[in-house]
């Protein structure tokens, strides 16, 4: 390739010229593909045909490129992704018998050169020598800084059947990581990095993506009967012979998945701004945010909406259209309005549930099953949570594009935090029963404090201890630290750091360091130790009463100095004044502490018989306190954490502790009730019956 | 009542019988009270928790939810206690059943409460030898009507879009062949009792043998009876459980309301289930009268009396 250095030298000196000090209004675009694939349903084989212009965004020379040809994952039981995972994901398991898959890149020549025999396969995460899920492709020249290249490929590849986010069954084809894609160069000073190099993953069980943003153009050819959702937007649409060519187009994405079915319903929907953002959260957020409605409004634009749904599952898009609106509204107030003009939510078949709950830019899968949409399941949510949280994917993996093979914590916990927030703020409870009781998502989340963790939320997705780790620190547990941070915080700081962190960080890609900076801006007494033992720790915590005691206070009572008698006569019992006739105060003993080594502020409240409450701010980081008093009146009740702020906290249970007998109702007594009663509902039961 | 309906025979005996509902109800409320006594220590905390207030005044997620997580280990001994009372109960119920047929038969209103418990006593060892032979019929009619067809439906529906029209079918079928085939092997196992409160038969075989021959013929009638007071007894249930928590106790004199009105739920379910069996051994007796051999018919004319044998002779 030709080109004059100084074209070369200027590209490059605008690269470096945008060092990631300010947000940014669009992504570099770093690449641009433009493939031609055609799909034979019975073979489930591809075919395709990339033409890739990529350019280096880093301050040195490269001499080779790494690809992702992820779909061989599922190339042979000695992948890496095989041997992590057993060869199942998220209960799916593989057919072993004829499920497997491949990709393999027929050739590939730059400037006309052939660099196939540059060819090697690399595991640089385990040094797997079977692994076949990432190529480096060595370069007859290097490629200077800024310079755009241009690479012919050609491959094919065949579909694994469907149990992990991609792949087929029967005539469903969801179609994610499918085509040679090259891994990511990062720049000096790109999260953080000291020095320029490739960051080009093996595909992993626990892990998920990390690309660079750019232009997409992609042509489908496949049989008339298929109906075609994609992530981008169609612009051409030829037939012939039974067969139909399909061009879709979308510009500044870091990934295009599509998916054809002859049996999805398509439904359309618009989100419309002016009538989808409700009023209450819009005065809610610009309370809280301290911007106008009109400021916050502002970006905000149409989104067209595409439901490809499942013929059996028809009657469930509206639930899904709800959620889906109720996210565009509350990311666009919170984080930033969605840039994109288009949304398509895939609605898998229940027997390829294993491309279910994934996301993918301007597209993801969503997942539900014939009966969640019938009584008496409809108190169950999952289908909106699905929505909410997949669609969230495509701000904290699209937008805030973060690597989620070293850091899955910044999208999977960022999204399950949001996801919560979402959710009980729509619907109130993730599940709800008869009877007007339920569990909100963000309980469900929180209750990860019962159990004890091995691993650092900061782990590399491949290194956590097991995959349950890696499931409870990536999502829960980081949600349930956010939380607390929020909590910590209050609403109106932690929402505008959370905004800012987000509008900072659009289009680029953030580290945990990016998000805990924005945090720090909090100024939150004792972060850096809460982070170490959180984030980069196991740190847990337990507050509890240790001991209340409200006794009456004797006044000087024994032998003087002068060795006389106070209060008392030798040898005569004494006489304790009646209750009511007895004005002596109550001396107050009460003992807080705290379990774990995670140090945390905490409220202590002392509520009085009389009514007066004494409350205090304990910053947690002795393991006990002790407070003292004299009063008047009687020691009543004393409660650790009275607002439920610590939501780490492990036991909420010993967070109280009465003096004397509990005064009033019981709610003891009214579980108790409904109880019994609940057993004697399940044994009369058999009387409805023969 | 000679010709009375096995439905207004039902709804007449529930309404007369109310002692005898009453100790079927104790055959409930026992059992509950004896989970009470262990939910005593495991429910104390609650008022010395954070989730107090939130709970008098109705429910409250994370409290609900931190308490079985943190409490695990408790939780588990309940449940396992739970599962225990749940499995003593219906076998209460299985030996006062007898108890209750016999009663129901005699038409005593008073005293009941003994005469329940002697009876049932001599019919349990009968009854339980019917409730084995029960549950056997359960699971091999189910597995044959229900279970395989549903395997052959999924069978077909296998390689195919899911939700298709064998898996519908299928579900159709579990619930429909499911629902007739539970009724009908209940209703079988009902009627053995019967006879063997009658004492048409002694033991469990023979009684299957006589509740067999009841049923033949007449399953659609006896299905409509079980239908219809299973209709009365669920309606009455979702009544009263509504009522209980619409109650949302405040206070302690509330709970003891609560505890009232659901005790009353459940003495008004048992009258239903009086009127159930009622109806039953009335469907019974006119199952008896319409299988019954033909009884004599004089003849029209007269038979001569028998010549008188002559003395014998003397040797």
């Amino acid at each position: 390739m030709n080109r004059p250095k100084t074209a070369a030298l200027l590209a490059a000196a605008a690269f470096l010229a945008a060092p990631a000090l300010h947000a940014l209004e669009a992504p570099r675009k770093i690449v641009d593909y433009d493939i031609k694939v055609s799909l034979d349903p019975e073979t489930k084989l591809f075919d395709g045909r990339e033409t890739l212009k990529w350019t280096n965004p880093a301050d040195v020379a490269v001499s080779d490129l790494k690809f992702h040809l992820y779909w061989n994952a599922f190339r042979n039981n000695r992948s890496t992704f095989f041997r992590e995972s057993g060869g199942q994901l998220r209960g799916d398991r593989a057919d072993r018998a004829d499920g497997w898959g491949y990709i393999d890149v027929t050739a590939m020549t730059w400037d006309r050169q052939d660099l196939k025999k540059g060819f090697r396969f690399e595991s640089p995460d385990d040094g797997n020598p079977d692994d076949r899920t990432v190529l480096a492709v060595a370069l007859p020249r290097p490629v200077a800084p800024g310079e755009t290249i241009s690479l012919d490929i050609a491959w094919t590849a065949k579909a694994p059947k469907v149990f992990a986010r991609s792949g087929y069954v029967r005539d469903f084809f969801f179609v994610g990581q499918w085509y040679p894609k090259i891994g990511v160069l990062e720049p000096k000073g790109r999260r953080r990095r000291a020095e320029a190099g490739w960051n080009a993953r093996q595909y992993h069980a626990n892990s998920e993506f990390y690309a660079d943003w750019g232009d997409y153009r992609v042509e489908i050819t496949l049989p008339e009967k298929f109906v075609v959702g994609s992530a981008g937007a169609l612009v051409a649409e030829k037939k012939s012979n039974g067969k139909k060519t399909l061009t879709y187009v979308q510009n500044q994405i870091h990934d295009f998945a599509w998916t054809a079915d002859p049996r999805y319903v398509v439904k359309e929907s618009l989100f419309d701004p002016a009538k989808d953002v409700p009023k209450e959260e819009l005065e809610r957020a610009s309370k809280v945010l301290g911007r106008t409605p009109e400021e916050l409004m502002k970006g905000f634009r149409p989104v067209k909406l595409f439901f490809c749904m499942q013929p059996d599952h028809v009657s469930q898009w509206t639930r899904y259209e709800d959620a889906q609106k109720w996210a565009l509204a509350w990311f666009g107030l919170w984080a930033f309005p969605y840039p994109y003009t288009q949304v398509t939510v895939v609605d898998p078949p229940e027997d390829g549930l294993g491309a279910g709950g994934m996301e993918y830019q301007t597209l993801y899968t969503a997942g539900t099953v014939k009966w969640l949409g019938r009584w008496p399941l409809t108190g169950f949510k999952p289908q909106e949570m699905v929505v909410i949280h997949e669609f969230g994917h495509g701000y904290w993996y699209g937008l805030l594009a973060s690597n989620e093979f070293e850091e899955s914590w910044m999208d999977e916990g960022i999204n399950s935090f949001t996801e919560a927030v979402m959710m009980d703020r729509r619907y109130r409870y993730f599940a709800e029963f008869p009877f007007g009781v339920g569990i909100t998502d963000e309980n469900t989340k929180r209750a990860i404090v019962f159990f004890r963790d091995f691993d650092p939320i900061v782990t590399k997705a491949w290194q956590y201890s097991t995959s349950d780790s890696y499931g409870r620190n990536s999502y829960p547990r980081a949600a349930t630290v956010v939380e607390q941070v929020r909590r910590l915080a209050g609403e109106e700081a932690f929402w505008r750091a959370f905004r800012r962190y987000a509008e900072r960080w659009r289009f680029d890609h953030p580290t945990t360091e990016d998000f805990l900076d924005e945090m720090r801006t909090l100024r939150l007494p004792g972060f850096e130790a809460f982070v170490r033992k959180t984030f980069y720790g196991t740190g847990e915590v337990d507050f509890r009463v240790l001991r209340a005691s409200s006794e009456r206070s004797d006044p000087v009572t024994g032998f003087d100095d002068a060795g006389k008698p106070v209060n008392f006569e030798p040898g005569r019992k004494k006489k304790e004044p009646k209750e009511k006739d007895d004005q002596r105060p109550y001396e107050t003993v009460v003992v807080v502490g705290r379990a774990g080594d995670l140090a945390l502020p905490v409220d202590v409240l002392l509520a009085f018989e009389n009514g007066e409450t004494y409350r205090t701010t304990w910053d947690g980081t002795d393991s006990w306190l002790r407070l003292k008093t004299t009063y008047a009146s009687r020691l009543a009740r004393v409660v650790v954490d009275p607002d439920g702020k610590v939501v780490l906290d492990r036991d909420p249970f010993n967070n109280v502790r009465n003096v004397g007998k509990v005064k009033g109702p019981s709610a003891a007594a009214k579980v108790r009730a409904y109880a019994v009663h609940l057993v004697e509902i399940l044994l009369s039961s058999p009387w409805s019956l023969p | 009542m000679k010709n009375e309906r096995p439905l207004a025979a039902g709804l007449r005996a529930a309404l007369a019988h109310r002692r005898l509902a009453l100790v079927l109800w104790l055959s409930v409320a026992v059992p509950a009270g004896l989970v009470c006594t262990p939910l005593g220590p495991l429910t104390r905390l609650l008022d010395e928790s954070p989730f107090r207030d939130a709970l008098l005044k109705g429910w409250d997620s994370w409290g609900m939810l931190s308490w079985q997580m943190a409490h695990r280990g408790e939780w588990g001994l309940l449940t396992a206690l739970l599962l225990l009372t749940l499995g003593a109960g219906l076998l209460l119920q299985l030996f006062l059943t007898g108890g209750v047929l016999r009663t129901l038969m005699t038409g005593i209103r008073r005293p009941v409460f003994r005469r329940v418990v002697a009876e049932s006593a001599a019919l349990f060892r009968p009854s339980l030898w019917a409730g084995a032979r029960y549950l056997l019929g359960l699971v091999l009619w189910m597995g044959l009507f229900v279970a395989a067809p549903a395997r052959l439906f999924a069978k077909l529906a296998e390689d195919r879009a899911p939700n298709g029209f064998w898996t519908s079918t299928g579900e159709l079928w579990i619930l429909v062949a499911g629902l007739l085939v539970y009724y009908l092997v209940s209703l079988k196992f009902d009627l053995a009792r019967i006879a063997l409160a009658r004492e048409e038969a002694r033991n469990a075989r023979s009684a299957y043998k006589i509740a067999k021959r009841r049923m033949k013929g007449a399953r659609g009638r006896v299905v409509a009876i079980a239908l219809f007071w299973t209709v009365v007894v669920v309606a009455i249930q979702a009544l009263f459980t509504n009522l209980g928590v619409a109650m949302n106790p405040h206070s302690g004199a509330g709970v003891f309301w609560l505890v009232v009105v659901r005790q009353i739920g459940f003495v008004v379910a048992a009258m239903a289930r009086v009127g159930f069996w009622a109806s039953l051994i009335r469907f019974d007796e006119i199952r008896r009268d319409e299988l019954a051999p033909p009884v004599y018919v004089p003849l029209p004319w007269k038979v001569p009396p028998a010549e008188p044998e002559p003395p014998p002779l003397p040797a």
